[in-house]
């Protein structure tokens, strides 16, 4: 980044401000996206029926959409949300390698 | 969003920092070719490049502090630091540790600019087209997004343009001052 001084409403200015508000609007959108999205997954009827959700994530598993695990949690089946009922449903650790 | 927040930031901002280093790199490209005519740049030109660079550094750096928040999956410092240390997906991560290092070298030397020699700053700066492909890699790898359609295509759009920009920035002819006028650090 350049310290230098810009007059106000000069191209770099501009162009500083549109970059900067643009990231700041896109990191702010896709967050609130996914979580929308990761929000209305969890009230699908058959994210709680999912059997692997205490499997480890794998790149293997992730394809299928079976599997339930911070990889694959934008356009799949994602349990019940944790928040509010005890135990999260989603692995918290993970073993080397998996 | 509650107690995943950090996940979710983690993520957005990963792919915001990808978009703004894809951005730099394409600017780069731009100025170095003939594509924007053979006269002198405005500085103001090159000055967007670096405020690109500098960005992508920022949510680069947002991305890793709120993987390090996050409980989804849990990181420690060092799994964000030190290649293959991470449990989850180790290679995908080593990936996006090998792509912050790189980040990193480009911008400090490009920071220090003015006190380098220009080979080294050179040398050093090319580093931006494996920082690039390794960047990619990671999302690729490890992003949890990487299934959506959207995201793929952006994906190979970015590394074919990249791509064909570098082509014609290695079919043109070097040319003795390719530098941008500029009043500050070169």
């Amino acid at each position: 980044m350049s310290m230098s001084v810009t007059p106000r409403h000069h191209p770099a200015e501009r162009a500083r401000v549109v970059a900067l508000a643009g990231s700041l609007a896109a990191t702010i959108g896709l967050t609130g996206l996914l979580a929308a999205h990761a929000s209305a997954s969890t009230t699908a009827p058959s994210a709680s029926t999912s059997p692997s959700a205490s499997t480890a994530p794998s790149a293997s598993t992730a394809q299928g959409g079976s599997s339930v695990t911070p990889a694959d949690d934008f356009g799949s089946a994602v349990p019940a949300s944790p928040l509010g009922s005890g135990a999260p449903s989603y692995p918290q650790t993970f073993s080397r390698g998996s | 969003m509650g107690g995943r927040f950090p996940w979710y930031l983690a993520r957005s901002a990963g792919m915001v920092a990808w978009a703004l280093l894809t951005l730099a790199v394409v600017w780069g490209l731009l100025m170095s070719t003939k594509i924007f005519g053979k006269r002198p740049r405005p500085a103001w030109l090159l000055d967007l490049h670096r405020y690109l660079g500098g960005l992508a550094t920022i949510f680069t750096g947002v991305h890793v502090a709120a993987i390090l928040l996050d409980r989804y999956v849990t990181f420690t410092p060092v799994d964000v630091l030190v290649p293959f240390a991470s449990a989850w997906h180790p290679g995908a991560v080593a990936w996006g540790v090998t792509a912050m290092y790189l980040l990193l070298a480009v911008e400090l030397t490009s920071l220090a600019r003015a006190r380098l020699p220009r080979n080294v700053w050179r040398g050093v700066h090319m580093a931006s087209f494996p920082l690039f492909a390794v960047a990619t890699l990671h999302g690729l790898t490890a992003g949890t997004d990487r299934h959506v359609m959207v995201a793929v295509s952006v994906a190979i759009g970015a590394v074919m343009l990249v791509a064909a920009l570098s082509a014609v920035r290695l079919a043109e002819p070097p040319t003795p001052s390719r530098r941008p006028v500029s009043t500050g650090r070169g």
